[in-house]
Order: structure tokens, then C-alpha cells, then sequence
């Protein structure tokens, strides 16, 4: 499986997060815009992004690239993740996530299991 | 970040719907006003900050909320010998927009440009800019 970091901040944080998980999947760091790109054009699985609200910076160009209905806001200030939420994302076929900076120990794990449990 | 590269996100963002056409114009104005204020073309490491003010401004005319960012960061922006331009910008964002801005949206506002202006290290300090008029000049 191959994952791009895009998004706005923390990216080197989150690829750690993922190989963490399971170092046997493939990770590249990229602008939001080339990592967006990247998806597109089936170079990559998934994109993961986090900014300072979780919709903005972390999303928006993968929004604009990709279509609204693949990607997926896992967390914005004040509101953590939820698991069945991101299950819900991931079965329905969404590619792209986006979370705050502060929900990206939370949120990443969480987004894999998902995948990796993906129906 | 140079004007062309922000027209080529901000074009990309309002033909995809992402962002609204108000949200658009006013980010442009925005970008403007802080490569007069700090007398760059280039800014560094901007892109966060204007993809995350049309995100916004759109939230905003949408109705949607959220939360601010915490108080231990509003503290640390405030220390910062740049929050006086940040707090121009923004200032000068509300008079163009129009409408009232929420609370929170103001502080990510303050947020993202105090650390643009900081990453940028004041420009080359206009003689416009709030801080050297206020007598708050850099050493």
C-alpha cells in the first residue's frame, strides 16, 4: 500500500505515525497540491493531511483535485475523531483525510485500521 | 508564495467549488495587502495560511463553526514581536469582508499570519506597516 503525506503540518510526524504502524507500507511526503496529484493519477492509495482545523490546509486542494465525495474530515478543533466515522469513510470508498495537527496521534492509527480492515 | 502561485491555488479552489467567489477575491486582496506590507513577492511557506483563509471566509458566509485555537497558543502568538502586522491584516480582512468575523476564526487567523510574518521575518519592514509606525520596530 502506498501512502502520500500532504497537508499543511506535521507531515514528517505522520509518515513516523505510519511506518510505525507497519513499516511495510510505502510513504512519500508532497505539497498538498502534488500529493492531491498524486492520488489522482493512481501513483498513491491514500492521502493523509492534517493543518491547524482539519478541513482547510489539510483538505482543501484534495477537495478541489480529487471531488469532495473521496475525501474525508476525521477531526476539527474541539471534535476528536470517531472511529465508526472513519470506518464509515474508508468502506464507502473515501481516499483522502484530513484531521488537526493535535488529533494526528488519534487519527492516523485510527484511519489505518481501518483500511487495513476495509470490508 | 507569488501572486501568480496563489492565483493558480486560489483558481484552482473557487473552479472546484471549494471555495466561493467572495472568498476568492477577498484572499487575493489579502495577499496584496501583506506583500505591500512586507515589501516581499515571495512569501515563504505561505501556502497554509491563504488555503486555510478562503477555506474560512467560506465556512464563515456558510454558517459553519469551530472551535478556536487554544489559549496557552493565543498567549504565545500575543509574545510575538510580529502579532501587531498579523493583527493588521486580520484587521484589514474584516474591513474588506464586511461582516463580522467569529472570535475563533479571528484567533486561527492570528494564528496562521503571526507565523507567515514570523517564518518571513518581518519583510522588509514597510514604513506602512502598523509596527513601525507604532514606534515598534525591529533591533
Amino acid at each position: 500500500m502506498k501512502i502520500v503525506v500532504g497537508g499543511q503540518m506535521e507531515k514528517k510526524e505522520i509518515e513516523r505515525m505510519i511506518k510505525e504502524f507497519d513499516p511495510s507500507i510505502e510513504t512519500t511526503i508532497k505539497s498538498d497540491v502534488e500529493a492531491a496529484m498524486a492520488l489522482k493519477t493512481g501513483q498513491v492509495d491514500y492521502y493523509l493531511g492534517a493543518c491547524h482545523t482539519g478541513g482547510g490546509g489539510a483538505l482543501a486542494m484534495a477537495i478541489a483535485i480529487i471531488g469532495r465525495n473521496q475525501c474525508e474530515t476525521v477531526s476539527m478543533p474541539g471534535k476528536q475523531p470517531v472511529e465508526e466515522k472513519v470506518i464509515e469513510a474508508v468502506n464507502e470508498g473515501k481516499k483522502a483525510f484530513g484531521f488537526t495537527g493535535d488529533h494526528a496521534n488519534q487519527a492516523v492509527p485510527m484511519i489505518l485500521r481501518a483500511i487495513k480492515n476495509k470490508n | 508564495m507569488t501572486k501568480d502561485e496563489l492565483r493558480t491555488r486560489l483558481t484552482i479552489l473557487r473552479d472546484q467549488h471549494v471555495i466561493n467567489e467572495r472568498a476568492y477575491e477577498v484572499t487575493n486582496m489579502a495577499f496584496d495587502k501583506l506583500i505591500e506590507c512586507l515589501q516581499v513577492d515571495d512569501v515563504t511557506q505561505a501556502e497554509m495560511l491563504f488555503t486555510h483563509l478562503p477555506t474560512a471566509l467560506t465556512r464563515i458566509s456558510q454558517g459553519e463553526d469551530v472551535e478556536g485555537p487554544s489559549a496557552e497558543m493565543l498567549v504565545e502568538i500575543k509574545q510575538s514581536e510580529y502579532y501587531p502586522i498579523a493583527r493588521q491584516q486580520v484587521d484589514y480582512i474584516e474591513s474588506v469582508w464586511k461582516e463580522a468575523i467569529p472570535k475563533a476564526e479571528i484567533d486561527f487567523l492570528l494564528l496562521h499570519y503571526t507565523n507567515v510574518i514570523t517564518i518571513n521575518q518581518g519583510g522588509n519592514q514597510n514604513e506602512n506597516c502598523c509596527w513601525r509606525t507604532n514606534g515598534k520596530e525591529r533591533n
